[in-house]
C-alpha cells in the first residue's frame, strides 16, 4: 500500500505547477492547461480521502464530478478562446487587456 | 539444479533494462541512443537467460503490492499486481528479449530511419516493454493493460512514417481491428470479475482444472475472439500485411516476438481455461487460417507481404495445434517460428536496400551482392518450410501430430468434420513449400549487375545469428524426434506418438511444392485459371474488398443519416431555441446597458480615483489572479492566526 502523504505530495506538486503555469505562461491555451492540471491534482485528493470512505465512495463520485464539469468548462473556455482570437488576433495573454476599460 | 531464492527486484532488472538504457542514451549521447537501449536490452536478456537456467521448473508468483480493490467481506474482488515466473514465461520472456536486441542492435544502422531516432526507440522499447508485462503478468486485468499497450506502441510504430498517407491508414486499420478482438478481451474479463471472483490467472487456471463451468465458455470465448484479433486470425487477418507499412525491423519484432505472438502466447497461458467448444472453434479457425495465409502469400510480389502471410499462416498452425489439445507444441512453433521469421524479416530488410526496392522481380543476385546475408535468409526459409534438418521441420511435425492424434480422436467419437482442420494444415504445409520455394527463386535469379556491397556488422551478426538460430538444434538434440525437443516439458502432457507414414508424407508435400513453386518464378504462361489464382491470393482473397462492402460502408451510411438528423432535426431544435433566447437577450441588453453599466461606470470612476488600487487595474488578466491569489494568501493567514492561534 502506498502511503497516502504520497499521494498528497503528489497532488500538492501537480496543483503548485498549475497554478505557476496559470499565473506565469503567456499563451493562452497553456493557462487553460494549468487549470486541467489543477484540477487534476484535486480529482486526486477526492480519490485518495474517498478511499477511506469504503461505503459510498463519495471521494471518487465527487471527482467524477469534476471531471465532467472540467470537461464542459474545457468545452466552454475554448468557446471563449476562439471568439478571443478572432476579436483581439492574438492568443497573447499579455495583449488582451480589454478588461482595463 | 537448486532455484534460486526468488526477490522481487528481479522484476525490476527484467523491465527496467532497454527502458533505462533508453534515458541514459537520451540524456548522455543521443546520437548513440540505439547502442544504450541495445546494451539495456541485452543486459535484461542475459539475465532472463541467467533465471532460465536455475529457475525454470520452479514456478513463483510474486506480489508486488496490491492495485485495488472493489467490495468488502465476502464479495470482495482484489486485484494485485502479480508476476508469474514459470517454465512458459521465462522461455518466452528470453525469447522476446533475445529477438528484441538483436533487431534494436540492427536498428542502429537502418538506413531507411534517417536523423533523430529517438522517437523510433522510445517507441521500440514501450514495444517490448508491453510484451514483457503480457508474458509475466500473473494477473488478467494487468495482462488486458499490458495488451492494449501493445496495441498502442504497435498503432505508434507501424505509422513511424505517419506523413505517409499509407502508413497512418495502416497504422489505423492494425489498431481498429485489434479493437474488435479487444471487445471479446472485456467482455471475458467483465465475466472473469462477476462469477470468477478474482483476476488472478493461476487461481483461475486452477478453478478450471477442478471443472468447468459455464461462464467459462464463454470467457473463453471473449479471450479467444482477442487472439483472433491480436494474432491476425481468419477472420480479423486484414490488419497485418497492411503493417508492412512500418520500418522493417518492427516488423521483425512485430512478427517474431511481439505482437502476434503475444495472442498465441495468452492462450497457451490460458490453456487450462478453455473449454471444449473454444478449443474446437480455435482448432477451426487456425486451419481456415493456415491454408488461407499460405494461398495469399504464393503469388505475392512484394517480399514483405509474402512474409506478412507466411505469418499469419504459422500462426494458424499454432492456434490448431492449440485447439487440438497440444499448446506445448504451440509453444515450441511459436519459439523455432520466432527465430527465423525475425531472420527473414532482417534479412529481407537488408537485401531491399541493396536492391532498392521490395519487390520480389528486382530481389535477383542477391547470393553475390550479400552472401552471408541470403545464406542465412535461405536457411530461415528452408525453416519456414519445414525442410528436415531445420528448426521449423521438428515444431511443425509436432503440430501434425498433435492434429492427426485430435482428429483421430475426434472422428473415434463421431466428429468428422475435423477431418478438415487436418486436410488445410497439409495444403498449408504443401503451400508453403510452394511460396518459399517460389521466393528463394526470385532471390537466387542471376543478374547482370553485381558487384558485392558491404554490409554493416550490426546488421549482419544478427541475421546470420538468426540464421544459425534456424538450425534443429535450437529445438533439440535430434532433428528427426520431436517428442526430444528441450522446450517440450515431459511431465506436463501425453506426447503423441507420430504414425510412420507422416514424415515420407510432409517430406514429399514439400519436395513437390518447392518444385512447383520454383517453376512459378520462371512460368509466363498466362491462362485465365491461372490470372484468377493470381488475383485471389495477391488481394488476399478479397476480403478487404468484403469487409469494405459489409462492414465499412454501411457503418459510414449509419453515420451519414446520422449527420442528416443531426443536421436537420437536432439542429432546427436547437436554432428555434436560441433565437428566443435572443430575443431575451436584446431584452436584457437594455436593462444593462441603462441600469446596470451605470452603477459599473460610478464604481470605476471611483476606483480610477483611488491611487494605488488603480496600478492593480492593468487589464491584464493574470495580474488580477496574481492579486486574488495574494489577497486568498492574506484571508487565510489571517482567519489562522484570529482562530486558531499560534
Amino acid at each position: 500500500m502506498i502511503p497516502i502523504s504520497h499521494f498528497l505530495l503528489f497532488s500538492a506538486v501537480l496543483f503548485g505547477l498549475g497554478l505557476i503555469i496559470v499565473f506565469t505562461r503567456k499563451h493562452i491555451l497553456m493557462v487553460l492547461m494549468g487549470i486541467e492540471l489543477m484540477l487534476n491534482a484535486v480529482n486526486i485528493n477526492l480519490a485518495v480521502f474517498g478511499h477511506w470512505d469504503t461505503k459510498f465512495q463519495q471521494g471518487q463520485i465527487f471527482a467524477l464530478f469534476v471531471i465532467l464539469v472540467a470537461a464542459a468548462e474545457a468545452g466552454v473556455a475554448l468557446a471563449i478562446i476562439i471568439k478571443l482570437f478572432k476579436n483581439f488576433k492574438t492568443v497573447d495573454l499579455s495583449r488582451i487587456s480589454g478588461l482595463k476599460d | 539444479m537448486e532455484a534460486l531464492p526468488f526477490h522481487n527486484w528481479y522484476w525490476d532488472l527484467i523491465f527496467l533494462g532497454p527502458v533505462l538504457g533508453l534515458i541514459l542514451g537520451l540524456v548522455l549521447f543521443k546520437k548513440k541512443v540505439g547502442v544504450f537501449t541495445t546494451l539495456g536490452m541485452a543486459f535484461s536478456t542475459f539475465f532472463l537467460v541467467f533465471l532460465c537456467l536455475w529457475n525454470l521448473d520452479t514456478p513463483v508468483t510474486s506480489k508486488i503490492f496490491n492495485w485495488w480493490h472493489i467490495g468488502s467481506g465476502q464479495n470482495i474482488l482484489q486485484v494485485d499486481i502479480l508476476f508469474t515466473s514459470n517454465r512458459l514465461t521465462l522461455l518466452m520472456g528470453s525469447l522476446v528479449g533475445f529477438i528484441a536486441t538483436l533487431v534494436f542492435w540492427y536498428s542502429t544502422h537502418y538506413e531507411a530511419l534517417k536523423g533523430d531516432k529517438s522517437r523510433y526507440y522510445a517507441g521500440l522499447v514501450l514495444f517490448t516493454f508491453a510484451m514483457m508485462g503480457i508474458v509475466f503478468s500473473g494477473n488478467l486485468l494487468l495482462t488486458f493493460v499490458f495488451w492494449e499497450l501493445v496495441g498502442f506502441s504497435s498503432w505508434f510504430l507501424i505509422g513511424y512514417w505517419h506523413h505517409k498517407p499509407e502508413a497512418a491508414r495502416a497504422a489505423r486499420k492494425a489498431f481498429l481491428v485489434n479493437r474488435i478482438g479487444d471487445i471479446g478481451f472485456i467482455i471475458a474479463l467483465m465475466l472473469v470479475g462477476v462469477y470468477g471472483g478474482t483476476f488472478d490467472i493461476e487461481v483461475l487456471l486452477r478453478e478450471a482444472h477442478s471443472g468447468h463451468q459455464a461462464w467459462m465458455t464463454w470467457a473463453g470465448a471473449g479471450l479467444l475472439l482477442a487472439v483472433i484479433g491480436k494474432s491476425a486470425q481468419f477472420p480479423l487477418l486484414t490488419w497485418l500485411p497492411d503493417a508492412m507499412e512500418g520500418p522493417t525491423p518492427v516488423s521483425a519484432l512485430l512478427h517474431a516476438a511481439t505482437m502476434v505472438a503475444a495472442g498465441v502466447f495468452l492462450l497457451v497461458r490460458m490453456f487450462d481455461f478453455l473449454a471444449e467448444p473454444v478449443l474446437t472453434t480455435a482448432a477451426f479457425v487456425g486451419g481456415i487460417t493456415a491454408f488461407m495465409g499460405a494461398f495469399a502469400a504464393w503469388r505475392q510480389e512484394d517480399i514483405k507481404k509474402v512474409l506478412a502471410f507466411s505469418t499469419i499462416s504459422q500462426l494458424g498452425f499454432m492456434i490448431a495445434s492449440i485447439g487440438a489439445g497440444y499448446p506445448q507444441f504451440a509453444f515450441l512453433h511459436l519459439f523455432t517460428h520466432a527465430f527465423f521469421k525475425a531472420g527473414l524479416f532482417l534479412g529481407a530488410g537488408v537485401m531491399a536496400h541493396h536492391a532498392n526496392s521490395y519487390s520480389l522481380e528486382a530481389m535477383g543476385g542477391m547470393l553475390k551482392k550479400a552472401p552471408w546475408v541470403t545464406y542465412a535468409f535461405i536457411a530461415a526459409a528452408l525453416a519456414l518450410a519445414g525442410v528436415p534438418l531445420f528448426s521449423g521441420f521438428i515444431s511443425k511435425e509436432a503440430i501434425l501430430a498433435g492434429i492427426n492424434n485430435w482428429t483421430a480422436i475426434s472422428v473415434r467419437e463421431g466428429f468428422h468434420s475435423s477431418i478438415l482442420v487436418s486436410i488445410l494444415l497439409w495444403s498449408g504445409v504443401f503451400l508453403t513449400a510452394v511460396y518459399v520455394a517460389r521466393m528463394l527463386g526470385y532471390l537466387l535469379k542471376p543478374k547482370n549487375e553485381t558487384a558485392a556491397v558491404s554490409t554493416p556488422n550490426s546488421q549482419l551478426i544478427p541475421v546470420v545469428l538468426l540464421g544459425i538460430g534456424s538450425i534443429w538444434l535450437v529445438a533439440g538434440l535430434l532433428p528427426w524426434d520431436f517428442s526430444q525437443a528441450w522446450i517440450i516439458d515431459q511431465s506436463a502432457e501425453s506426447i503423441p506418438e507420430a504414425p510412420i507414414w507422416m514424415m515420407p508424407l510432409t517430406i514429399s508435400l514439400i519436395i513437390f511444392g518447392g518444385y512447383l513453386g520454383y517453376r512459378d518464378v520462371h512460368y509466363t504462361k498466362q491462362k485465365a485459371f491461372n490470372r484468377a489464382v493470381t488475383n485471389l491470393s495477391r488481394l488476399n482473397w478479397q476480403l478487404d474488398a468484403i469487409y469494405n462492402a459489409m462492414i465499412v460502408a454501411p457503418t459510414l451510411w449509419v453515420a451519414g443519416m446520422v449527420r442528416i438528423i443531426d443536421k436537420k432535426v437536432l439542429d432546427g431544435l436547437y436554432n428555434g431555441a436560441v433565437a428566443g433566447f435572443v430575443v431575451v437577450g436584446h431584452f436584457l441588453n437594455l436593462v444593462d446597458r441603462y441600469l446596470v453599466d451605470g452603477t459599473v461606470h460610478l464604481s470605476v470612476y471611483v476606483v480610477r480615483r483611488s491611487g494605488v488600487l488603480a496600478k492593480a487595474g492593468s487589464g491584464s488578466i493574470q495580474a488580477y489572479l496574481i492579486w486574488a491569489a495574494l489577497f486568498l494568501l492574506v484571508l487565510i493567514i489571517t482567519v489562522f492566526f484570529m482562530f486558531i492561534g499560534f
